[in-house]
């Protein structure tokens, strides 16, 4: 962008990706564990960073260790890369190491995102870095460490089943809208992180590889590309992503992407919107262009 | 005239047609680091190192279908035998084995977590004295159910919903009230729901700890007219643990004795209770006919 | 040698005989006529003592039989007097080991098991015996309360594979011949009167056909035209083959169904017989201490 014209002062006083040698080391190896071992969560000494905890310090530690000068950047929140923190991520990168950003999908290497995965199919070599506030699935249910690390290790997720199967006995679905529980490779139970039911497929047998880091809870785990990723679904009940009938994108014309819905204050009508602006506009280019 | 030896034989070999369910021998539970001065103390505190034998050297076997009763006064180590053969606690020393299980030999109390688990939820039920254990109270009566039946592997709602409705039945709870909060329910409902659990997945074992304490008299007699029906219908065996023996001479074919963490005697219900040869055993069965 | 040696021996499956240098073949008294009736005796007592070891206020050591020895033989009708406290009913507990014989041997000739010694068969072994071979009527009907009259019969079927339906069909029909009217045979039995809880209790160990029946005092509490019946039914077991000891205060019943008498006498032991000497004892040597 216009880094070169206007250098900050911060790429002589910081160390290149803001964060120093060491502390990359250590969260590059513990990024190569958790690789090694689809789903499983990696603990690792989450450092301070200049954004607070929350707001993606664990996302932003990745991508920081991961970031080389030969890569692209591309930060969205929600689906959008214009939103406050998605920008003030990407800022703070291009500050720290003076590389290229974008918001084109397909022309990034390394993606830091939050509750979206997006719509393009990502490819092999590009890496989706996820930011999680709650790594441990099985929290909600279980508020002792102790005892979810020992259901971890014996895979005894039947207090998770326990909890969807009262789902449907109390609502008569599954009512999970985000975060929903998923086995990685038939071992290990992970939090996809809050993206939505819509995202799930995406994980399964992806080209790409997925990380995902939670500052807060100093937690590193990881969906290494061509993993089996399986939604805990019962076989009567299986999973099924959110539908919106009839609904389509107002700017342009999707019905095949994951919408928000938009009241309309003036006409009091329901309105749908891409929630993938990049995808979006750029469908819309090319509409524009046939 | 046989002789003597020819006639012991005969004997020997007729108890060995019948294989026991489960197995227990020299088991104990120590709390506390131990010393070679703890073992003499019986039932107390070692002055020593502080640790206290909560059971001692337990043998016995329970065979398919019979009911085996336990008796002895509260903190004489009933609780803490039972919950070391669910394997809530971990036992400090001995052997049980279930005959039928991965063909038998292999001492279970040593097993992995995951074996255990997988005989805590195929082959034994257990039923607690307080249904605060035994019951998840902010998951319905329903879900107490399936989480055995998803422990099992079970993942399919209709099929768990049928179950647990058959089990509903069998304990004689209101159908209705299958999806209500256990924490609603009163204290013998509690008791039903516990046993309906432990039944889920048919084990062949049942545990129950003092499954009427505390229940008024009139419940206490349903609660135990429907484990004697269970136990009737289903041929489960069961090791049940009470202090009142009139309930172990309703129900036990034998009984043991336990006293400061050992048992003192063990015998067909009957002789225990009509011919008490230990001291102790006199003395409980005195002091409650 | 010590009671508690002779606990220990027995549970090693030895006998406090042996430790003694007496052989058993060599017992004086019985032990006449007993070759030629060997083959069919199916219950022998050799030298058979139960002394009770209280220690609840001092120790106590109370003799309720003193070595007694007899046989009886297949299909025989052996009655017991004596005046009240000469161990009649210890000694049909003792066979049915509801009390433990502190010396000696009750040999059985088991249809299951062969030749099996009562004083110390496994327990296991003992409850298969009681379900399918040895019956016991005592003086007093003890059962469940809240279970029906025909469940309480029919139940004792259920160990020999019947179905329910099939049982209580068998039931009431045993029910009615011991005119036991239909509208109380779905009421408990705790609340019938004593000659009706009595026929019941007879009921229930006649229903199983048992090859040895044990009867104390079951017609103490009948008017003379029910003993007519219960007489008549026991007459008609004895015919099936039952063999049968019981303990009669009617002298005048006795004698209509017993083949021999044992007379037991307050000094515990036992005073030689009425018929034939089959049933022979002698006074008893002090027991050494």
């Amino acid at each position: 962008m216009n880094g070169s014209e206007t250098k900050p002062v911060w790429l002589d006083t910081y160390n290149f990706a803001f964060l120093d040698e060491g502390s990359k080391r250590e969260i590059r190896r513990k990024t190569l564990k958790a690789v090694a071992i689809p789903g499983y969560q990696v603990p690792f000494a989450s450092r301070e960073m200049p954004i607070a905890r929350g707001w993606g310090t664990g996302g932003l530690q990745l991508t920081l260790a991961l970031i080389g000068r030969g890569d692209r950047l591309k930060v969205i929140d929600q689906g959008s890369d214009d939103s406050v923190n998605a920008v003030s991520i990407r800022r703070l990168v291009e500050n720290t190491t003076g590389i290229e950003t974008t918001v084109d999908t397909a022309a990034a290497t390394l993606i830091q995102t939050r509750h979206r995965i997006p719509e393009q199919p990502l490819r092999a070599g590009q890496i989706l870095v996820l930011q999680v506030p709650l790594p441990e699935p099985l929290r909600l249910i279980e508020p002792r460490e102790e005892v979810t690390r020992r259901q971890h290790a014996e895979m005894d997720y039947s207090a998770m089943w326990l909890a969807l199967y009262e789902d449907i006995v109390r609502w008569g679905d599954i009512t999970v809208g985000h975060s929903y529980p998923c086995l990685a490779h038939g071992r290990y139970l992970f939090s996809p992180s809050p993206i939505p039911r819509w995202d799930i497929p995406k994980l399964h047998q992806a080209a790409c590889l997925y990380l995902f880091g939670a500052g807060r809870e100093k937690r590193i785990y990881a969906i290494p590309p061509y993993t089996d990723v399986q939604p805990l679904s019962f076989d009567d009940y299986p999973f099924a992503v959110e539908r919106l009938a009839g609904a389509c994108c107002r700017l342009c014309g999707s019905t095949s992407t994951f919408l928000y819905e938009i009241d309309d204050a003036a006409s009091g009508q329901k309105l749908y919107q891409c929630s993938d602006t990049a995808y979006c506009q750029q469908r819309r280019q090319e509409r524009g262009q046939a | 005239m046989m002789n003597q030896a020819g006639r012991a034989i005969a004997a020997v070999s007729a108890i060995n047609e019948e294989q026991p369910l489960l197995a227990v021998s020299g088991l104990g539970k120590r709390y506390g680091p131990g010393c070679p001065a703890c073992l003499d103390l019986q039932g107390q505190r070692c002055p020593q190192c502080g640790s206290l034998w909560a059971c001692y050297d337990i043998s016995f076997d329970l065979y398919p279908g019979e009911i085996l009763g336990l008796v002895g006064e509260s903190g004489s180590g009933k609780s803490t035998l039972l919950r070391c053969l669910y394997f809530e606690e971990e036992a400090t020393t001995g052997i049980m084995t279930i005959p039928s299980y991965q063909g038998g030999p292999a001492n279970l109390l040593a097993a992995s977590a995951q074996q255990q688990r997988y005989i805590r939820n195929h082959m034994m039920g257990m039923v607690f004295q307080n249904p605060w254990l035994g019951l998840r109270m902010h998951v319905s009566g329903g879900g107490n159910i399936a989480e055995k039946l998803l422990a099992a592997g079970v993942y399919h709602v209709g099929r768990i919903r049928t179950r647990a409705a058959e089990l509903w039945r069998q304990v004689e709870m209101p159908l209705p009230r299958l999806d209500e909060y256990p924490q609603n329910f009163s204290g013998g409902m509690q008791q039903r729901v516990q046993i309906a659990k432990a039944l889920a997945n048919k084990p062949p074992l049942l545990l129950l700890d003092e499954v009427t304490t505390g229940l008024d008299l009139s419940v206490q007699a349903r609660v135990l007219d429907l484990v004697r029906q269970i136990q009737r219908e289903l041929g489960v065996a069961m090791l049940l643990v009470s202090h009142d023996l009139a309930v172990i001479r309703m129900l036990a074919d034998r009984t043991m004795v336990m006293h400061q963490g050992r048992l003192v005697e063990q015998g067909l219900t009957d002789q225990v209770l009509e011919d008490p040869e230990h001291p102790y055993t006199q003395l409980l069965v005195r002091s409650l006919l | 040698m010590g009671r508690g040696g002779c606990y220990k021996d027995r549970q090693a499956g030895s006998h406090c005989y042996e430790g003694m240098g007496i052989p058993v073949t060599a017992l004086p008294g019985g032990s006449k006529g007993r070759d030629k009736k060997e083959e069919e005796a199916i219950l022998s007592l050799e030298s058979v003592t139960k002394s009770f070891h209280l220690t609840l206020t001092r120790t106590i050591e109370l003799y309720a039989l003193r070595d007694l020895s007899f046989t009886v033989g297949r299909g025989e009708f052996l009655g017991i007097t004596g005046p009240s406290g000469a161990g009649k009913s210890s000694l049909l507990k003792c066979i049915y080991r509801t009390y433990r014989p502190t010396c000696g041997h009750i040999w059985y000739e088991s249809a299951r098991y062969g030749s099996v010694d009562l004083a110390c068969a496994p327990e296991r072994q003992i409850i298969h015996l009681r379900a399918g071979e040895i019956g016991y009527v005592s003086q007093f009907l003890k059962v469940i309360p809240r279970v029906a009259a025909v469940d309480v019969v029919a139940e004792r079927l259920i160990p020999g594979g019947y179905s329910w339906p099939e049982a209580r069909r068998k039931a009431i029909e045993l029910l009615t011949r011991l005119h036991i009217p239909p509208e109380l045979w779905d009421a408990c039995p705790a609340t019938f009167s004593g000659g009706e809880q009595q026929r019941v209790n007879l009921a229930r160990a006649f229903i199983t056909r048992p090859r040895l029946l044990l009867l104390d005092e079951p017609t103490a509490s009948l008017d003379s035209a029910m003993k007519g019946h219960v007489i008549e039914i026991i007459k008609e077991i004895k015919k099936n083959g039952t063999t049968m000891v019981g303990i009669f205060h009617d002298r005048e019943v006795m004698d209509r169904v017993a083949d021999n008498v044992l007379e037991l006498n307050i000094v515990k032991g036992c005073s030689g017989s009425k018929a034939e000497g089959r049933a022979a004892g002698r006074e008893a040597a002090p027991w050494p201490q």
